[in-house]
C-alpha cells in the first residue's frame, strides 16, 4: 500500500507555477527524500502534502483519504516540520508538547508521551524551562519532538537538519532511523544531497516546480554497484585506468582530481581484487590522510553533554 | 504517575489554543507595562475630575460622583476603542511573523477554532482591562450619584463595543501578512466608525448612531429614548442589537477568510455585508415610518430611510474597496466567477452605488437640503477613501497585479465616481425644478421612476444652472478632496513603484520553496 500518492499536483503563485503537474507515489515504510535546488518547488509540495496549502490543480491521497477533502482523516496522521519555523517563547517545553499534543487530541499518557519525546531529542533536563531560554538547535530539536509527539504514520520533514551542529544532524539520522525502523514512512527535503544519502531508500528530484526523476536507492543504484575513489600518483592514472577498465565487474572510471573514481560490484572482496592488480601492475595507490575529516574531530571533542 | 503524567488532565489538554492564547498572551512582558498605563490614564482621568469637581465648591457629593462617572466611562470606551484594536489585530499575523502559522495549520485544527480560541483570549484580556477599572470607577460610588443599573449598562455596552472592536481587530489581522499593517488597518476602521457613526446622530438616524460610544453614552445619562423598529426604547436595545450584528458580520468574515485561504471565497462576507445593509434598511423602515404620517411627513421619512441607506453605504465602502487585492488574485472558474473576477468587485461598486444615486433621487425629492449637500459632502471622498484603501490595502498586501488591471480598475473607478456625481446634478435640476411649482404629481412620478427623473432634466439650461451649483457645493469639501487626493496620488506612486520593481510577493505562507 502507497503511505502517498500524489497526481499531476499543481500549485501557481499568481503567475508563478511553484509546482507543475507533480506526480509520485511513497509506499509504506519508505524515506523518500526530496533533492532540488533552491526554489525548486519542494517546500511548496511538501506544504500541500500536509494540508497547509491547497493545490491548483491535482490529488493528494494519504493511506486512502484525500487531503484536500478530508483533511481531518489525513491531518493526525501526518507530522510536519516546517524549515523555517517558530516556536512560542512564553510557553515550558512540556507546555509546548501539551499543546500540540491537545490538538492532536491526546489525552491518556500524553505526560509519558512528552518525557520519551524530550529524552529522544536530548532534552530531558529541560522539560520546564521556557522555549524562549533554549538555543536556536534545542528549539529545532524540541519542533522536531513536536512533529512526533503524536505518533504519526508520516513524517514530512523540510530541511530538517539546517541550523543543526553535526552532532545534532548525527543524532536527528539516528533518530530518523530509528522512526523508519518502526515502520514510519518519511519524506524528507533538502538541498544537500550528503544530508540525505545515509538514510533515504528513494529519491525525487525536483528542478523549476517539476520532479524529473524519481530513482530508488535500494535496487540498482545502492545494492547493486559502489563507487570507490581511488587515490593515485598523477603519473600513473592513465595506466591505471586503462588496466581497471579490463578488469572484469567495473563498470566504469573516470578521472577525478585526487584520482580515479571506479565504479564496482558492491563487495569488499571486488574492491580489493582492483587494488591488488594496480599494485601487482606497479602502479601505486596512496592511502590518504586520516586527519582531514573535521566532523569526527567535532564528535571526538563534543560529548554532546551541553544540554 | 510521572511529574509529566500528572499535567495529563491539565487546561492545555482539553482547550489547547485558548489555553496557549492566555498563557502566551499574558506571559508576555508587555501586558504588564499595558495594563498599568491603562490604569494609570483612568486614574489620570479620575484625579482630574476630583479636582475640578473640588473646584467647583458647591456641588454636591453625588453630582461629583456623578460626573466623575460620565467622564470615566467615556475615557474608558474611547480607550477601548484603541486599545482593543491593538490587542487582536496582531491575532494572526502574530502568528505568521513567529512563523508558528504553519504547524498550527498543518495540525487537525479548524478555522472556527483558531478564530474563537483567539477571540475568547483577546476577550479575556479587554474583560481584565474592563474589571481593572472597577476599583478606580468605585471612587464615585463613594460619592455617590450612580445607580446599579447605569454601572450594568455602560459596563455591559464597553464590553459588547470592544469586543466588536476586537473582532474589528481580529478580521484585519486575518487579512495582512503583518501586524504592522493590521494595526494600523484596525485602529483606523474603529476610529471611522466614531466619525461615520457620530453624525448619524445629526440625521435622524439615532438607533444607528448608537454603535458610537460617545453618542451611545450621552444618550444614556441624558435618558433619551431612541426608536428602534418603530418603538421606543432605551438605546442599549439598539446599540447592542447593531453591535451584536457587525460583531458576527466580523466573525463570519475572520472565519471564511481562514477557511479556504488560498482561494480567498468571499461570497459569504458579501452576503453578509448584504445582510447587515437589508437589516438596517428594515430597521431604519420601523424606526422613521409610522401609520399617522401625513404626506410630506411620510415623504420626508422616507427620504430619512434612504439616506440610513446612504450613510451604511459609505460606512460600507471600505470594506467593500479593501477587497480589490483580493479579487484580483482569484482563480475564476465556476459560477462564482461573478463575485470573484474583477468585473464582479466593479459591478459591486455600482451595487453598492446603486442605493446611493436612488436615495439621492428620493432625498433631493424629499426638499431635504442638508441631505443633499450631506451626499455630496460624503459620497464623493467616500468613493475616494474608498478606492485610496483598496490601493494601500492591495500594496500592504503585497499582492500587486499588471499594469493593464490596474488601469482597467481605475478606469472603472472613475466611471462609477462620475455615475456617482453625475446623477446628482441632473437630480439638483429635478429639486430647482420643484420648487418652480411643478404640479405633484410630476413629482410624486419622479419619486418612483428614474427615467422620468431623467426625462425632466434635459432642459438644458437648467442642468447647467445647477451643475454650477453642484461644482460650488463641491468647492465647500475642497479640504476633505484635497486629503483624498493626496492619499490616492500617494497609493497610486506606491503601486507605480511596486509594479515597476516588478515584485510579486506570494499570499500569507504560501512562498515557493
Amino acid at each position: 500500500m502507497n503511505a502517498i500518492e500524489v497526481r499531476n499536483l499543481t500549485v501557481r503563485y499568481g503567475n508563478v507555477t511553484a509546482a507543475n503537474c507533480v506526480s509520485f507515489s511513497v509506499p509504506e515504510g519508505e524515506i523518500f527524500g526530496l533533492v532540488g535546488p533552491n526554489g525548486a518547488g519542494k517546500t511548496t509540495t511538501l506544504k500541500v502534502l500536509c494540508g497547509i496549502l491547497r493545490p491548483d490543480s491535482g490529488t493528494v491521497v494519504v493511506r486512502g483519504a484525500d487531503m484536500v477533502t478530508q483533511p481531518d482523516v489525513v491531518k493526525p496522521q501526518v507530522g510536519y516540520m516546517a524549515d523555517f519555523f517558530g516556536v512560542y517563547d512564553y510557553l515550558t517545553a512540556r507546555e509546548y508538547l501539551e499543546f500540540f499534543g491537545g490538538l492532536y487530541g491526546m489525552r491518556e499518557g500524553i505526560g509519558d508521551r512528552i518525557l520519551a519525546m524530550l529524552r529522544t531529542v536530548q532534552l530531558e533536563g529541560k522539560v520546564d524551562a521556557f522555549v524562549g531560554t533554549l538555543s536556536r538547535g534545542m528549539k529545532q530539536r524540541l519542533y522536531f519532538a513536536r512533529a512526533l509527539i503524536h505518533d504519526p504514520d508520516l513524517l514530512i520533514l523540510d530541511e530538517p537538519a539546517s541550523g543543526l551542529d553535526p552532532r545534532g544532524r548525527a543524532e536527528l539520522a539516528d533518530t530518523l532511523r530509528e522512526v523508519h525502523a518502526r515502520g514510519k514512512t518519511i519524506i524528507i527535503s533538502s538541498h544537500i544531497l550528503s544530508e540525505l544519502q545515509d538514510f533515504v531508500t528513494s529519491i525525487g528530484i525536483m528542478e523549476a516546480g517539476r520532479l524529473t526523476a524519481v530513482r530508488s536507492l535500494r535496487g540498482d543504484l545502492g545494492a547493486a554497484t559502489r563507487h570507490v575513489l581511488l587515490h593515485l600518483v598523477p603519473a600513473d592514472a592513465g595506466a591505471a585506468c586503462a588496466l581497471l577498465s579490463s578488469l572484469a565487474g567495473v563498470s566504469d572510471v573516470r578521472r577525478a582530481r585526487d584520482g580515479l573514481v571506479v565504479c564496482l560490484p558492491d563487495s569488499d572482496e571486488a574492491v580489493a581484487a582492483a587494488v591488488r592488480a594496480l599494485v601487482s601492475a606497479g602502479i601505486r595507490v596512496l592511502l590518504p590522510r586520516a586527519d582531514a575529516d573535521l566532523k569526527e574531530i567535532f564528535m571526538k571533542l563534543t560529548k554532546g553533554e551541553l544540554m | 504517575m510521572s511529574a509529566a503524567g500528572r499535567h495529563a488532565g491539565s487546561g492545555m489538554l482539553r482547550a489547547p489554543l485558548l489555553v496557549k492564547e492566555i498563557r502566551t498572551r499574558l506571559r508576555a512582558r508587555t501586558v504588564v507595562i499595558s495594563g498599568n498605563l491603562y490604569v494609570l490614564a483612568l486614574c489620570t482621568v479620575v484625579l482630574l475630575g476630583l479636582l475640578g469637581g473640588g473646584s467647583v465648591g458647591e456641588a454636591l457629593g453625588w453630582q461629583i460622583g456623578s460626573s466623575l462617572f460620565k467622564t470615566l466611562t467615556y475615557t474608558q470606551a474611547l480607550l477601548m476603542l484603541f486599545v482593543s484594536p491593538l490587542v487582536a489585530a496582531s491575532a494572526v499575523t502574530g502568528e505568521v511573523e513567529q512563523k508558528t502559522w504553519d504547524s498550527l495549520r498543518a495540525a487537525p485544527v479548524t478555522p472556527r477554532k483558531i478564530i474563537a480560541a483567539k477571540l475568547s483570549a483577546a476577550t479575556g484580556v479587554f474583560l481584565m482591562l474592563i474589571f481593572v477599572s472597577l476599583p478606580v470607577a468605585s471612587i464615585s460610588f463613594i460619592l455617590g450619584g450612580v445607580a446599579p443599573v447605569d454601572l450594568l449598562v455602560v459596563y455591559s455596552y464597553t464590553v459588547f463595543c470592544t469586543l466588536t472592536v476586537g473582532a474589528m481587530g481580529l478580521y484585519w489581522s486575518t487579512r495582512f501578512e503583518r501586524s504592522i499593517a493590521s494595526i494600523p488597518a484596525a485602529t483606523v476602521t474603529a476610529v471611522l466608525v466614531l466619525i461615520v457613526s457620530s453624525p448619524a446622530s445629526e440625521m435622524n438616524l439615532r438607533s444607528l448612531a448608537m454603535i458610537c460610544p460617545t453618542e451611545f453614552l450621552s444618550a444614556t445619562y441624558s435618558d433619551a429614548p431612541v426608536a428602534f423598529f418603530g418603538l421606543e426604547c432605551p438605546p442599549w436595545v439598539p446599540a447592542l442589537a447593531l453591535l451584536a450584528a457587525l460583531f458576527a458580520c466580523l466573525v463570519i468574515a475572520s472565519v471564511t477568510r481562514l477557511a479556504d485561504e488560498r482561494r480567498r471565497r468571499h461570497a459569504l462576507r458579501r452576503a453578509a455585508l448584504l445582510v447587515l445593509l437589508a437589516l438596517v434598511a428594515v430597521f431604519s423602515a420601523g424606526e422613521q415610518v409610522t401609520a399617522d404620517l401625513t404626506e410630506p411627513a411620510a415623504r420626508q421619512a422616507v427620504g430619512s430611510i434612504a439616506t440610513q441607506l446612504l450613510v451604511v453605504w459609505m460606512a460600507a465602502a471600505l470594506w467593500i474597496g479593501s477587497s480589490v487585492p483580493v479579487t484580483l488574485g482569484e482563480p475564476r472558474r465556476g459560477p462564482g466567477r461573478i463575485l470573484t473576477a474583477p468585473a464582479g468587485y466593479v459591478l459591486l461598486i455600482f451595487a453598492a452605488c446603486a442605493p446611493a444615486v436612488v436615495a439621492s433621487l428620493i432625498v433631493c425629492r424629499a426638499g431635504a437640503g442638508l441631505w443633499r449637500s450631506s451626499f455630496l459632502v460624503f459620497a464623493g471622498p467616500a468613493f475616494m477613501s474608498s478606492l485610496t484603501w483598496a490601493l494601500l490595502a492591495r500594496w500592504l498586501a503585497g499582492n500587486s497585479g499588471s499594469m493593464r488591471r490596474f488601469v482597467g480598475l481605475a478606469c472603472a473607478s472613475v466611471l462609477a465616481l462620475v455615475i456617482v456625481v453625475a446623477p446628482f446634478a441632473v437630480l439638483s435640476a429635478m429639486a430647482d425644478a420643484s420648487e418652480n411649482g411643478e404640479p405633484a404629481a410630476v413629482q410624486f412620478a419622479s419619486l418612483l421612476s428614474p427615467l422620468t427623473a431623467i426625462w425632466h432634466s434635459t432642459g438644458a439650461g437648467m442642468y447647467v444652472r445647477n451643475l454650477k451649483a453642484v461644482t460650488g457645493l463641491l468647492g465647500k469639501d475642497g479640504p476633505a478632496l484635497a486629503t483624498g487626493a493626496i492619499f490616492m496620488a500617494s497609493a497610486l506612486a506606491l503601486l507605480a513603484r511596486d509594479i515597476a520593481a516588478g515584485r510579486r510577493p506570494a499570499p500569507r505562507g504560501t512562498g515557493p520553496a
